[in-house]
């Protein structure tokens, strides 16, 4: 039982619960919170990788980029549930059924 | 020689000089040549694109790598451009140039912004075509996701939200997958670069990092068909090509889902190309997504909900294409992705001038419309011919390099399938035409007018592209024959 | 050293489902911003330093920030669950047990058939953190750059006032 087989069980029940709240919720902004958490489980492994390999440079290259894009990613989806939170009142993704067929 | 040095350096330098540039002058005075530095920006692209396959072959055909900006002191050259890449870079610029042309009429307010969001997606595009390093080919395909949900999203009417929205939370699901996948290569291998990544990365038992290798290779394949709206991933495209702008819907289709999805798949298959389940697996989802989006494209009232099952569908010949594993494939797969772009943008294109001279895109109130747009009928027959696959135009070549790849291959079903699929692609396109361009005149639509001025121009542009490359392909097979490209 | 990861990952894992299956959205953001300290915690203690000072400062500052005000610019702190009916709720309380649940049974299968990734390699040769990302990885520089152009005008286009279709 090793630690890094626990980082890897740990990641992916955290992967899975984000996933999860990601398809499964109603609410607009939730959508965010569970991209967010997944992400943190991937810069988990992204870590865990650059140990394992001894090349903790490039892992943290790639942690820093990913954190950045993402970052943009949240602001950009924030930024689409505001302009639908104007046009319907709320924030339920259920009033996306315009577009049927 | 230094002709071919500088041009790759081009790519990625004039679409960042056209968004300074956009961005600098004061709005009222770009506001009437903004989209004109677009079409101008993407049309160089393309020519200069094409000069460079030319002179790439001709100096060899070997990648050249360089890099950017100030000098790296190890001097590795982190892009890379090769035949593929150049070939595909050509596409890049003229399905922008289509865009851009119809974008010239279509699109009125938000000029600037359509500039900016339009120069950002070449750039994610060429980028995704030059790098050396799987991470970064993950970095551009999120730029140029972003930039795409935000083309979508630019009216901000009710429907243009929706799409973009559902866009979005599928892209999301995707950059998880894909993230994940990575980094579990990452774990075994310890670096993301082409070089690096081979397929003894596979081998050895099943157990500790391989195995992770293993599942990170489902991962990225799920991932890369939600990218490219493969099915079973395919739900979000539809609503998406649907509610965007017509110009926007050119790019779409065009190339975006092309270059994000089916390269990225693309490379996969050419960094692990003899790991045998890939192969399988491309040609299973190849197989699928023809008949889902097919089948799906017979139920359709709306005329760009059709274009977007039938862009579905015909990205599993692509995948069958890739599936054969071998280079008559990659060239088969390349060839359809060019017919393939040049017709769909011509029927977005034809999109666009029955949107805005007829004012509707429900395909059962039209009718007889040939005799009021001849043009635009004409256009739109060339561009479903060539996806059906009918001689002399450039889609049939494609298809019957295609078939060929995937029978010399040994994959004999799957090529009968793609044969007897391409009578449903038929069936789909032949009612699009009968209920809108044919059959009797619509009185409603009897003051209609020919569409006339960029839309026009984009439309001719690619039905002689469609007939010219058709018509020449012999000649084009010859001629690749004598560099030594194909056997 | 493996009792502070353990520690971390114990907190990353509670908060992260508190997170997710919480009802209030504040509430769901400020455990996220947790997440994200015990992150940078994990990242210090394997020898990421440089990341996890990026990670505490950007996830835990910035992006609780923009979801805070992502939310107080809608009201969107209104449930929409509370529409649901009581059933929903007791669902949603087996949740975390099932994801630990399963999470023990995978760790006791793999300590079972001898999965193992290894050990750590000894780090510190070759390029530093600050090489590898300024010169050998500037195409990802790049990237940024444009993602980063990208977002602003993501956010011209969504938070200028002006006429909607």
């Amino acid at each position: 039982m090793n630690v890094t087989t626990v980082m890897l069980v740990c990641g992916l029940i955290l992967i899975l619960t984000g996933c999860v709240e990601l398809i499964r919720t109603r609410h607009m902004l939730k959508i965010i919170i569970g991209l967010e958490l997944a992400i943190k489980a991937i810069s988990m492994f992204l870590t865990l990788g650059g140990w394992l390999n001894g090349n903790m440079a490039l892992a943290q290259a790639f942690i820093v980029t990913v954190i950045v894009l993402e970052v943009v990613v949240a602001t950009v989806l924030s930024g689409i549930a505001i302009s639908i939170y104007h046009k319907h009142g709320n924030m339920d993704i259920r009033n996306l059924r315009n577009l049927k067929g | 020689m230094t002709v071919l040095k500088w041009i790759p350096h081009l790519f990625l330098a004039l679409p960042m000089l056209a968004l300074i540039i956009n961005n600098v002058i004061p709005r009222a005075r770009i506001r009437t040549t903004t989209i004109a530095m677009t079409a101008s920006v993407a049309g160089a692209q393309m020519l200069l694109a094409l000069a460079g396959v030319f002179l790439l072959i001709a100096s060899g055909g070997k990648a050249i790598r360089f890099g950017m900006f100030w000098d790296a002191a190890k001097n590795v050259g982190y892009f890379r451009i090769d035949l593929v890449s150049m070939f595909l870079l050509m596409c890049v610029g003229m399905v922008s140039l289509a865009s851009a042309l119809t974008a010239l009429t279509t699109i009125d307010d938000h000029r600037g912004s359509y500039t900016n969001l339009m120069m950002v997606t070449m750039l994610g595009l060429n980028g995704m075509l030059l790098v050396h390093d799987l991470f970064s080919l993950y970095v551009f395909l999120e730029v140029t996701g972003l930039a795409s949900f935000v083309m979508i999203g630019m009216y901000k009417s009710t429907r243009d939200l929706e799409g973009a929205f559902k866009y979005m939370a599928l892209s999301a699901l995707a950059t998880i997958f894909i993230l994940t996948g990575l980094s579990f290569l990452f774990i075994k291998a310890g670096s993301l670069s082409f070089d690096v990544l081979t397929p003894a990365l596979f081998d050895g038992a099943l157990s500790g990092s391989t195995l992770l290798c293993w599942v990170a290779l489902v991962l990225l394949i799920s991932g890369y068909s939600i990218k490219s709206g493969v099915a079973p991933f395919h739900s979000w495209l539809p609503d998406a090509y649907e509610s965007a702008d017509t110009a926007v819907s050119i790019m779409l289709s065009g190339i975006v889902t092309k270059i994000a999805g089916v390269y990225s798949l693309l490379t996969l298959s050419r960094l692990f190309y003899s790991v045998a389940p890939l192969k399988t697996a491309l040609a299973v989802l190849g197989v699928f997504t023809i008949l889902v989006g097919a089948l799906l494209a017979l139920a359709q009232k709306n005329f760009k909900r059709i274009a977007a099952y039938s862009s579905v569908s015909q990205m599993g010949y692509i995948l069958l294409g890739l599936s054969a594993g071998t280079e008559l494939g990659i060239l088969a797969a390349m060839l359809y992705l060019f017919s393939h772009a040049v017709a769909k943008s011509a029927f977005f294109t034809n999109a666009a001038a029955l949107e805005k001279q007829v004012g509707t895109l429900d395909i059962d109130a039209m009718g007889g419309l040939q005799s009021r747009m001849p043009v635009t009928s004409a256009s739109s027959v060339v561009a479903l011919l060539s996806t059906t696959g009918v001689p002399p135009f450039a889609g049939f070549w494609a298809k019957l390099l295609v078939l060929l790849a995937l029978w010399s291959a040994g994959l004999r079903g799957y090529a009968a399938f793609a044969l007897m699929a391409s009578i449903l692609t038929g069936a789909y396109f032949l009612r699009l035409q009968k209920k809108v361009f044919f059959g009797k005149p619509n009185p409603r639509w009897n003051e209609v007018v020919e569409i006339s001025g960029g839309i026009r121009v984009s439309e001719i542009l690619l039905t002689i592209v469609t007939v010219v490359v058709g018509l020449a392909f012999p000649l084009l097979l010859v001629y690749l024959q004598s560099v030594g490209l194909i056997g | 050293m493996n009792l502070a990861i353990y520690l971390c990952l114990g907190c990353m894992l509670a908060c992260g489902i508190f997170a997710a299956t919480s009802r209030k959205l504040i509430i769901s953001a400020v455990a996220l911003a947790v997440v994200s300290a015990a992150l940078g915690v994990l990242m210090y203690v394997l020898g990421a330093h440089s990341a996890a000072i990026f990670e505490v400062s950007v996830c835990s500052g910035l992006v609780t920030v923009i979801f805070i005000s992502a939310v107080s610019l809608s009201n969107g702190d209104r449930q929409i669950e509370a529409q649901d009916t009581a059933e929903p709720r007791r669902k949603k309380r087996f949740l975390p047990a099932i994801l630990i649940g399963a999470g023990a049974l995978v760790m006791i299968a793999a300590g079972f058939s001898g999965f193992s990734l290894g050990a750590p390699v000894a780090a510190a040769s070759g390029a530093s953190f600050q090489e590898v990302f300024w010169e050998t990885s500037q195409a990802d520089i790049f990237g940024q750059m444009v993602a980063l152009i990208a977002g602003a005008s993501a956010i011209v286009v969504f938070f200028k006032e002006g006429e909607d279709k």
